[in-house]
């Protein structure tokens, strides 16, 4: 145990160099990027994300810069929001959905540093993890105090959860496909017999009042 | 101790594991870049798939640090590259909705650096697992294999459903559209063929007069 803490030391040090989350993307000043998540109910997701601005005159990136944020909005299928909030350069964002469907989690920088020191441009490092990745195994480890045997076995039954309930996602997606279906299919019939009514309607009124009318005007 | 934390030290250094899984969307004539920085020889996945939009097809480009193109494909719909990283660097990937003129796009893509990070990070790695845990690990692989898999049936599915929402309000956006313009049609129909008679009637009686 007394040597695992230097080891847990140098991982974590190791990781602030090399950083935990390391796919990035250029944002623009105003720029709103938006990501979907399609996720079953009961689901939790974990976002992560570090940016850093690009200095004109080191014609590189700022390892970080304080005073920079970004806000970052989450929606849920229903578009209501259920997280609104301004981070620092480097933030963490955590929701569990309450319905399953598209979530959308969308980051803007609403800072006006960008514009005087950075020519706007942005880089930010992103990392969203759904479901049963969103488990730290070694803290759960330590904290029920498993062998590695019951922890491989802990992280196939969260995998296998997280399968069920994509399952149970989809019979309910399944189920409003079939709505819409039907819905499209009775609408089809029913604004085709309104139509032809309507064409023959139409097309008796206008024999019965031209007759009339060229009656009265006694040309027939 | 010294030889734990080498150990540990090599397994980070050589498998920094990542996996990147993300669903944007992009706006006609647009372009959207990722990067990331990949360490020599490690195995890497890039696998996209178009949601919804248009014809669902896109390009994509992936290009190695020193910008030669490693995978080019053009209009593509679904598609899975995997390769080893030749050099140290930052390898770029992109998808390109440039051809379209109105038509957004939704791209999901997965980007899988590396192995697995292990699950307890810990020395016994490098003696052999038993066979209850080897038999775990290829549990784990196979549910990972069916989770990949429901991930593609729900954007083929999604796919399909978004169509049949778009049908249905095309369907009754445009029927009420059609009756009213029939009603329109019929009733304008009459009232000009009485504008003609009427015209008629005043020029007869004026030439008659």
């Amino acid at each position: 145990m007394m040597h695992c803490v230097p080891a847990v030391g140098i991982i974590f040090t190791l990781s602030w160099i090399f950083p935990g989350y390391a796919l990035y993307f250029h944002i623009g000043e105003t720029e709103k990027k938006c990501f979907i998540e399609e996720i079953p109910d009961e689901t939790m997701v974990i976002g992560k994300y570090r940016t850093q601005l690009w200095d004109k005159q080191a014609n590189s990136f700022l390892p970080a810069t304080p005073g920079l944020g970004m806000h970052v909005e989450i929606k849920d299928p229903d578009t209501k929001i259920i997280l609104s909030r301004q981070y620092g350069s480097e933030g963490r964002f955590t929701f569990t959905s309450h319905t399953p469907g598209e979530h959308q989690i969308c980051l803007h920088s609403n800072s006006t540093k960008l514009t005087l020191f950075a020519g706007g441009k942005l880089r930010v490092h992103l990392d969203i993890q759904v479901g049963e990745h969103t488990n730290n195994y070694p803290e759960i480890a330590a904290k029920d105090k498993l062998t590695e045997l019951q922890l491989r076995v802990r992280q196939l039954l969260d995998q296998v959860e997280q399968i069920q309930k994509e399952q149970n996602y989809q019979r309910y997606r399944e189920e409003r496909f079939r709505m819409t279906s039907e819905s499209t299919n009775q609408r089809v019939l029913w604004w085709s017999i309104a139509q032809t009514l309507i064409l023959i309607v139409t097309g008796i009124w206008q024999m019965k009042h031209l007759k009339s009318f060229f009656e009265a005007k006694k040309l027939v | 101790m010294y030889g734990s934390i080498r150990v540990l030290l090599a397994q980070l250094l050589c498998g920094l594991a990542l996996g990147s899984e993300l669903t944007f969307e992009l706006p006609d004539n647009a372009k959207q870049c990722f990067y990331e920085d990949i360490t020599i020889s490690t195995k890497c996945t890039l696998e996209f798939q178009v949601v919804t939009g248009g014809h669902y097809d896109v390009d994509c480009r992936l290009e190695d640090p020193d910008g030669i193109v490693l995978y080019k494909e053009m209009k593509k719909q679904y598609d899975s590259f995997t390769f080893n990283a030749a050099k140290n660097g930052t390898f770029k990937f992109c998808f390109s909705n440039e051809f379209s003129t109105f038509t957004h796009k939704t791209v999901y893509f997965d980007f899988q650096v590396g192995e697995d990070p292990p699950l307890f990070p810990n020395e016994n790695r490098v003696t052999a697992l038993t066979q209850m845990e080897s038999a775990c690990v290829s549990i784990h692989e196979a549910l990972k294999s069916v989770i990949d898999y429901q991930t593609h049936f729900r954007l083929r599915e999604a796919q399909g459903r978004s169509r049949a929402e778009d049908l249905n309000t095309r369907v009754a956006f445009w029927s009420i559209g059609e009756a009213f313009i029939l009603l329109v049609v019929s009733i304008s129909q009459v009232v000009l063929l009485r504008s003609f008679f009427s015209d008629r009637k005043t020029t007869t009686t004026r030439v008659g007069s």
